[in-house]
């Protein structure tokens, strides 16, 4: 079934809800399903209008601002989340399959430490795309982000596997301690490579830690100080 | 404050060697109280079916003071674990190292209304004591650490019994602190050269004292000034192969002076499990249990588990050396805290494996020491959060009692089989009863602490009661599962004469008492004038900067020693 939602209000205070397409299955599990308004608990109806479309798909659509809503889809193993607007931190956090869309701009946190699934903003993002959290040594794990606009500083830190792909520019830091998986940065990047480990960074243009070392072919491998076996390839080198 | 009548519970009181019988308690202003002395009921509770038994008393848990809070710092993916979030209760958050607010409400619905912090600077004092304040639901305590200090070495040096009273009392009035608590003595000073010491009778760096006469010291000038707890101690050479040797040094220490004037125990071993390994490398390490039980149950010593459970944890302890070790075995990150000052400790996260050796070991080592020390010598307790959250107790208690589940542990969890060849535990067919679990964690460590009024459910004593939704008398061993669930998840707590946690949920948020000893009058102050001045000179703090005046402690409550 196709759940749509829309905010009954605007929020001064955030809200956390961790919407995932499972609680499209039946009416009442997602009219009772748990949102935080601030520290209080509630129940999804009470802050927004839910409506069902009865298909065969497993499907949430949100409509209208939700750039105070955090945590939509986190965890989700399935299915699809549409945002027709813009929507807040933590999207996708911790994702392990399914798709979403986001038709408008994202906060911080697309993605952190997502393990599969596939995330399009249509949008610009803000910082930490596919992060690791606080203290977690390991970031992004598998999985696709794109990003059609562009994203803010710090883009796939120790990020190991999956790809982020950001066809704007990107701020400062682009897979600082990065492992393994692949960042594209299409137009202008700041920092990049920072203690970089492994993995493929291709970037139009940015500013290269230099601890790095260009090869025969052109190709920049580092980051030498941590021993690093990264590769950055400059697209307009 | 209200009456309350506890009716029809089956109480089991080792104080008054009461194990087992129907009973009615009555609660009157936060103390237990005679029917006749009750008046009339403001709530009834009806504990027919339930267990009735005093609050428990946690004797080592690290809540609060630099070292936790450093830890939580270095480590905020530990507090992604939501504890509450909610409602009119104060977020709670933390899986092992937990906030203050969540340290307290799971101390409550666990039906344990005190607990100890048992290792604090005393130049940080003041920092610990605002956290303690941040706690709660429970009564607390702090010991400060002596073991490291320039003075005590000093003292110990010239063998002086009365300067070292003197800087006890001194020092515990300065930081409000409730004991003395010694760690690695001599050790953590040699860290701040990059070095550690290797047996009591080495000689401090720098010094004149060896650990031996660090400990001698302390343990004699405690006794006489008659602290409510005397010397705490993590002994020498701890979490290595061959620490069962310092620490059978330590409690034959011990023996040559003797218990209290009082006939109590006069030294406390803690967290013993971590010390306790016999061998000579990682490899051929075992437990040195069955030994070092026979040797506490005979001498004035006591013991806490220090269980570790499997899992993630936090290790923190103010063993500087022994935390670099750790750092380097398992290449984490770690932080070294404090070696400016009068002790020195360090921070290393890890993660107990059943399937490797080393951890199965120390698992089975600390179940034996529950499970051979009498229970009126050993205290439950993981050493939270080094060997792993204090909420996990109910478990502990769970495999003590209950052979079988020991059994399922070890094949489910697939801990590795090397405990056969390197301790008792596989063998050991002791299951604790519940009244020796209650001694374990509530008349023992009431005990050791020298809190009368804990403990207990005499008349007088404070209204710390735990209530348990089961019938002690019908549960088995073999229900192991119906204990666990019962164990973790109390039907009442009731703190100082107030229902604060109903059927495993926080009723009501109340705040604790501060205990705090002031030995002042025990022993001569002006004895050590001379010496504290001439510290002070040359040291990069001065006098001024110890001390936590009691107004600014939440609600302290001295316990004053006279003579």
């Amino acid at each position: 079934m196709t759940l749509i939602i829309k905010p009954k209000s605007e929020f001064e205070v955030c809200v956390e809800a961790e919407i995932t397409p499972e609680i499209a299955r039946n009416l009442e599990d997602a009219k009772n399903f748990k949102v935080y308004l601030g520290k209080e608990e509630r129940r999804l109806e009470e802050l927004f209008d839910l409506e069902f479309v009865d298909d065969r798909e497993e499907k949430v659509i949100l409509k209208g601002d939700f750039s105070r809503v955090k945590w939509i889809g986190r965890e989700m193993k399935g299915g699809e989340i549409i945002v027709e607007g813009n929507v807040g931190m933590h999207l996708g956090a911790f994702m392990e399959g399914g798709r979403i869309v986001v038709k408008g701009n994202c906060d911080d946190w697309v993605g952190g430490m997502m393990k599969g699934g596939e995330i399009v903003v249509e949008g610009d993002t803000g910082n930490r795309v596919g992060c690791n959290y606080w203290g977690e040594s390991e970031g992004m794990k598998g999985g696709r982000i794109v990003i059609k606009g562009n994203a803010g500083n710090y883009i796939g830190e120790k990020m190991v596997d999956g790809e982020i792909v950001v066809e704007g520019n990107a701020g400062d830091f682009v897979g600082s301690e990065m492992k393994g998986g692949k960042i594209v940065v299409r137009g202008k990047a700041g920092y990049t490579g920072w203690d970089m480990k492994g993995g493929v960074i291709e970037v139009g243009e940015c500013e290269l830690s230099p601890s790095f070392v260009k090869d025969a072919e052109g190709v920049w491998r580092g980051d030498v100080n941590v021993k690093g076996e990264g590769v950055v390839r400059i697209l307009q080198d | 404050m209200s009456v309350i009548y506890i009716k029809g519970g089956i109480v089991v009181d080792p104080t008054q060697g009461i194990d087992g019988e129907i009973m009615d308690i009555f609660v009157k202003d936060g103390k237990i109280v005679e029917e006749s002395g009750a008046g009339k009921a403001d709530t009834v509770i009806d504990a027919k079916g339930m267990t009735v038994v005093a609050g428990g008393i946690d004797i080592h848990a690290h809540i609060a003071g630099p070292k936790i809070n450093a830890g939580r710092a270095m480590r905020p993916e530990d507090m992604k674990y939501a504890r509450n979030k909610s409602g009119p209760l104060r977020c709670a958050m933390g899986r092992v190292l937990m906030t203050c607010p969540a340290i307290g409400y799971e101390y409550a619905r666990m039906g344990y209304t005190t607990a100890i912090e048992p290792a604090t600077p005393a130049l940080y004092a003041i920092h610990t004591h605002e956290e303690l304040d941040s706690i709660p639901m429970v009564d607390k305590a702090v010991l400060p650490l002596f073991g490291n200090w320039h003075l005590t070495f000093k003292f110990a040096a010239e063998g002086d019994i009365e300067k070292m009273k003197a800087f006890i009392a001194w020092a515990i009035e300065r930081s409000k602190g409730f004991g003395v608590k010694v760690v690695n003595p001599g050790g953590v000073e040699a860290w701040k050269y990059g070095r550690n010491v290797h047996s009591l009778d080495e000689r401090i760096p720098g010094f004149e004292a060896t650990p031996a006469e660090v400990l001698s010291t302390l343990i004699k000038a405690s006794i006489e000034l008659n602290l409510p707890h005397k010397v705490h101690v993590h002994c020498n050479n701890l979490g290595v192969p061959g620490s069962a040797e310092t620490t059978a040094e330590t409690i034959k220490l011990a023996e040559k002076i003797g218990a209290s004037k009082d006939g109590r125990e006069s030294l406390h071993i803690t967290h013993i499990q971590f010390n306790a390994y016999t061998g000579e490398k990682w490899r051929d390490m075992g437990s040195g249990a069955e030994e070092l039980s026979k040797l506490v149950n005979r001498t004035p010593v006591t013991v806490d588990m220090g269980q570790p459970i499997f899992g993630h944890t936090t290790t923190m302890t103010a063993d500087g050396p022994f935390e670099f070790a750790l750092h380097k075995l398992f290449k984490s990150k770690w932080i070294n805290k404090d070696v400016e000052i009068e002790t020195g400790g360090g921070i290393v996260p890890i993660t107990y494996r059943a399937k490797s050796p080393v951890n199965a070991v120390q698992w089975a080592t600390g179940l034996e020491f529950g499970l051979l020390v009498d229970a009126d010598k050993v205290v439950i307790s993981t050493d939270y959060p080094n060997g792993g959250p204090f909420v996990e107790y109910p478990y502990i208690m769970t495999l003590l009692m209950s052979r079988k589940f020991r059994e399922k542990e070890i094949e489910e969890k697939g801990v590795n089989s090397y405990i056969e060849k390197a301790t008792s535990l596989p063998s050991l067919d002791v299951e604790r009863t519940f009244y020796e679990i209650v001694k374990m964690t509530r008349s023992t460590p009431a005990k050791i602490l020298g809190l009368e009024n804990k403990g207990t459910l005499k008349v007088g004593a404070d209204a710390d009661i735990t209530i348990y939704p089961f019938d002690c008398r019908n549960v088995s061993p073999e229900d192991y599962e119906v204990l666990l669930k019962g164990l973790r998840s109390v039907a009442y707590t009731i703190k100082d004469g107030e229902i604060v946690v109903k059927d495993g949920e926080i009723a009501k948020e109340v705040w604790g008492r501060t205990f705090w000893v002031n030995a002042v009058k025990g022993a001569t102050q002006e004895i050590i004038e001379e010496d504290l001045n001439e510290v002070f000179r040359y040291y990069t703090v001065s006098r001024g900067n110890y001390g936590v005046r009691e107004e600014w402690i939440r609600r302290p409550e001295t316990i004053a020693i006279e003579e």
